[in-house]
């Protein structure tokens, strides 16, 4: 089973993504980017979901923070966001996320070809 | 020059002496009068003043001397010359009567060449002098009458001279200038620049424009805008010459423009900020009711019934209708902040319709219709906004399988206008529309009534969104309906969109 690490910081968006992924990978959850920097060096993921606004550090720093890392500098990174304004894909795919999956989650279809087209690469 | 017709006034007791002498300025041109005696010729000068005296200093009664002494009290020697004619040797008399104010002397006997010569460079001297006057004159009143400030300043800093304008603007009278210098209307902020303007003057510049701020007499600023020349002689500076134009308020209104446009900014770009975080802070909790709606209506462990699956359905078709609220809301509120620009690319004509129909296939097997595609091959590729004209384009084919059931929907592409345009046409063979409908169509939330938004669903500003960004594309979008017959919707945008069609370049 792949391994996929979720930063959110939301409980009812972290249950969700829960819900609509644990019966078919392995889940690691984080609530904030400190949380999640210290635990992804030892628990390393096959894909990391990031939500955008989190307290203290958002998406896009801990984005920065682990593309930084030679480690995590290839590891697929989707943006799972309510930010979906006109421009926001080209955005946040623009700053290096490789994904890009807007909040409220309309069809979990949506998510598992985001996630499986990056895994199968 | 009226030199020759000019008018002399020949004042002599001996009427031979006057005749000759009259005579042959007659022939020369001059206009003669001729007085024999004092009393006459003052009678003269008060009825018809004449250019030019020629005074005799003899005479009984009234002699030359008093003639010219009252002349004077009157006339400066420029105004009116006075030529005196004196007996041969008395160095006496020429000095008193140059003394009293005569312009020049001629000896008896009379030369006439000589007397010709001396009334002509009198006279001369008159008109130059005149002129010279007329002129300083003009000059004056140039420069009291400007509306800039005009000043001349000594080498000390004092005012030697300066204008109306310059006396009101800085709220000084005359009696103020006595003790005033040049630095006492600088602002001290601008003392330096000053002083360095000066520098360049001595070192050689013809001239410096200089924008600096005075103070007038009250203290208060004001901003002027001018420049300075320099007189100098042997090195040393004589005075300064500055004119200068007060552009206070000009400098207020512009700050008050620059202020204005900061200000309309600030609040475009706060506009822009709460549309961004409205959008998130919506879509946070939509996430938990069309989520947790979806994932429990798979119904994973059978413990739902039917009429809670049914429910349950209820929520999650809300819960997505409240975003599609959410996200047409926004699009308008961007379209009317002026928010929303154009991403303008060139795509492919024919795979761009396939992707619209796939993406229709759902809602129009919806309500058991049949979509037909009318497509000229070989259409090329067009310059616009891919995704806003798809939006457009499922707009209308959602709308027109809304309103029909078990029908035909037909879609047309063609170019038109030596294919400077491309037409897209939606026909239906749905319930049509009324004229009174048709008019509030593309108003936001305007479907035909109550009963029909319930019955079709859809957020009543698919329409207006569209109109707006077929406008944007510099195109437009009409409709033609029957009732029972059906309805034609067209959209005709420029094959190739500018730029300039796009309006408000800065998106958030």
């Amino acid at each position: 089973m792949k391994k996929i690490a979720v930063v959110e910081d939301n409980p009812d968006n972290l249950m969700l993504v829960e819900a609509l992924l644990e019966d078919d990978y392995e889940l690691q959850t984080y609530e904030s980017g400190k949380e999640a920097l210290a635990g992804l060096q030892t628990n390393k993921p096959d894909l990391i979901l990031l939500d955008i606004s989190l307290p203290e550090m958002d998406g896009t720093q801990i984005l920065a923070a682990l593309r930084a890392n030679p480690e995590f500098a290839q590891l697929p990174i989707i943006a799972l966001t309510a930010h979906a304004m006109a421009s926001d894909r080209e955005k946040y795919l623009g700053m290096g996320f490789d994904g890009y999956v807007t909040k409220p989650i309309e069809d979990e279809s949506i998510l598992f070809d985001a996630i499986e087209t990056l895994l199968t690469d | 020059m009226t030199k020759n017709t000019a008018h002399l006034l020949i004042v002599d007791d001996h009427e031979m002496n006057r005749q000759v002498l009259g005579l042959r300025l007659e022939k020369k041109g001059y206009r003669i009068t001729e007085a024999e005696s004092g009393q006459q010729a003052l009678n003269h000068i008060a009825n018809e003043p004449p250019e030019l005296v020629l005074l005799d200093i003899m005479m009984p009664e009234i002699d030359g001397y008093e003639i010219l002494a009252r002349i004077r009290q009157q006339y400066s020697p420029t105004e009116m010359p006075v030529i005196m004619v004196t007996a041969k040797d008395m160095s006496q008399d020429v000095v008193r009567a140059l003394e009293l104010g005569a312009n020049d002397y001629v000896t008896k006997p009379v030369d006439f060449a000589v007397t010709l010569a001396r009334i002509q460079s009198q006279l001369s001297l008159k008109h130059s002098e005149a002129a010279l006057k007329e002129s300083e004159e003009r000059y004056r009143d140039l420069f009291e009458n400007a509306h800039d400030l005009i000043q001349i300043v000594d080498a000390d800093g004092k005012f030697l001279f300066v204008n109306q304008a310059w006396r009101e603007t800085l709220g000084y009278i005359d009696e103020d200038l006595t003790d005033l210098t040049i630095w006492d209307i600088i602002d001290p902020r601008s003392k330096t620049q000053c002083i360095r303007a000066f520098k360049r003057l001595m070192g050689g510049t013809p001239s410096e424009q200089i924008e600096t701020t005075f103070v007038n007499k009250s203290g208060q600023p004001v901003d002027v805008d001018g420049s300075v020349t320099l007189r100098k002689s042997n090195g040393k500076a004589i005075a300064t010459r500055g004119i200068f134009r007060d552009i206070t308020l000009q400098k207020a209104m512009m700050a008050d423009l620059e202020e204005s446009k900061k200000n309309a900014e600030d609040a475009n770009q706060a506009k822009s900020q709460f549309l961004a975080s409205m959008s998130h802070e919506l879509r946070t909790p939509l996430n938990s009711v069309i989520g947790f709606s979806n994932v429990l209506l798979k119904n994973k462990n059978g413990h739902l019934d039917k009429k809670e699956l049914s429910q349950l359905e209820r929520i999650q078709r809300n819960g997505k209708h409240l975003l599609s609220l959410i996200n047409d809301v926004l699009d308008l509120s961007k379209i009317e902040a002026g928010k929303m620009e154009l991403e303008l690319h060139s795509f492919d004509v024919k795979e761009f319709i396939d992707d619209v129909v796939s993406g229709s296939q759902p809602l129009i097997a919806k309500n058991k219709n049949v979509l037909e595609v009318v497509i000229t091959p070989d259409l090329g590729e067009i310059y616009a906004d891919e995704t806003r004209l798809k939006q457009c384009l499922l707009n209308l084919l959602s709308n027109a399988s809304k309103f029909t059931e078990n029908g035909k929907i037909v879609l047309t592409v063609s170019f038109m206008k030596n294919n400077d345009w491309i037409q897209f046409e939606v026909r239906d063979t749905g319930i049509g529309m009324d004229q009174k409908t048709i008019d509030g169509l593309f108003q936001p939330f305007t479907q035909a009534d109550t009963s029909t938004a319930r019955k079709y669903g859809g957020t009543g500003l698919g329409l207006t969104i569209s109109h707006h960004f077929c406008n944007m594309m510099g195109g437009d979008i009409s409709v033609a309906s029957t009732p029972g017959e059906g309805s034609v919707f067209t959209i005709a945008i420029p094959a190739q969109v500018s730029i300039d069609s796009s309006k408000n370049p800065n998106a958030s």
